[in-house]
């Protein structure tokens, strides 16, 4: 079991719930358990309306505490390249997996800052 | 641990007492939970018969009629969460079938519940032919019930 990290934009009402139905997928990054472990402490709940229009549920997405983040991927990325010339075979093929996802995490967020946000949508990065 | 390790655990365990009161089935799990799996977190071999029996007896109803008859092999996708599955989650489950032709039935389950937009992309999924199923949490925990009442009544 990978870990599936979206972004997506969806529109939101009036009480600023994600409206289920209008969900569209931008990309996804598949991630391991060590970077899904790493950004656990800033997933948060996301109140969402469900399709019919009638039932909440919430869902679970990487806030947007962006500074705070970046900075722990960074702080992972360097222990990484720090480290790799002292390590074997198998354990620089981890550490190359472990970096690509670090590195691509940090794209996926930078996307979710590019994308245009208005008063009527949100882009999130949501697991799925 | 991560939620995802610890899904896999579960599933893991009604697996298992399912492989020691079914004649069929048997189940494998082909990566390790860092390893990109392409929406197979297990595979499982059985009988469309023996999955009828099981579905029926415990949860009251028919999740596998779509299944081809005799045996069968299902890619199962598992989710852990507290929550419903979304829309966006049930999406994937549904674009990952075409990356595995060679199953006969694709087995979504964990979580509880499903949202009506993660509903209404299995029961597309459904009228495009294909054989979807899903089990939420409380389904494979009443499957794990019913297994050990089997095993400890020797049945």
């Amino acid at each position: 079991m990978t870990t599936v990290l979206e972004l997506a934009e969806y529109e939101i009402d009036s009480s600023d719930l994600l409206l289920e139905a209008s969900h569209k997928s931008i990309s996804t990054l598949g991630i391991g358990e060590e970077v899904s472990e790493l950004i656990a402490p800033f997933i948060e709940e996301l109140n969402a309306l469900e399709s019919n229009g009638k039932d909440k549920y919430t869902l679970d997405a990487l806030s947007n505490e962006k500074n705070k983040i970046n900075k722990t991927l960074n702080e992972c990325i360097s222990e990484n390249i720090n480290s790799y010339a002292s390590k074997d075979r198998e354990d620089k093929d981890y550490s190359e997996t472990i970096l690509y996802e670090l590195i691509s995490l940090k794209k996926l967020i930078s996307e979710r800052s590019l994308g245009s946000q208005s008063d009527f949508t949100r882009i999130i990065i949501g697991i799925i | 641990m991560s939620k995802g390790k610890k899904g896999e655990g579960k599933a893991s365990e009604t697996h298992s007492l399912l492989q020691q009161t079914q004649e069929e089935y048997e189940f494998t799990k082909p990566s390790r939970t860092n390893t990109p799996d392409n929406g197979v977190d297990f595979t499982i071999h059985s009988t469309k018969k023996e999955l009828q029996n099981i579905s029926n007896k415990v949860l009251g109803r028919d999740e596998f009629s779509a299944l081809p008859k005799g045996d069968v092999t299902l890619r199962q996708d598992h989710k852990e969460s507290k929550h419903k599955i979304s829309k966006a989650t049930a999406k994937k489950f549904v674009a990952d079938i075409e990356k595995n032709k060679k199953v006969d039935g694709h087995l979504l389950s964990g979580a509880k519940g499903l949202t009506s937009g993660a509903k209404d992309e299995l029961d597309a999924a459904k009228k495009a032919g294909h054989s979807v199923s899903y089990l939420s949490e409380d389904d494979l925990n009443r499957i794990n019930i019913h297994c050990r009442y089997v095993i400890d009544n020797e049945i």
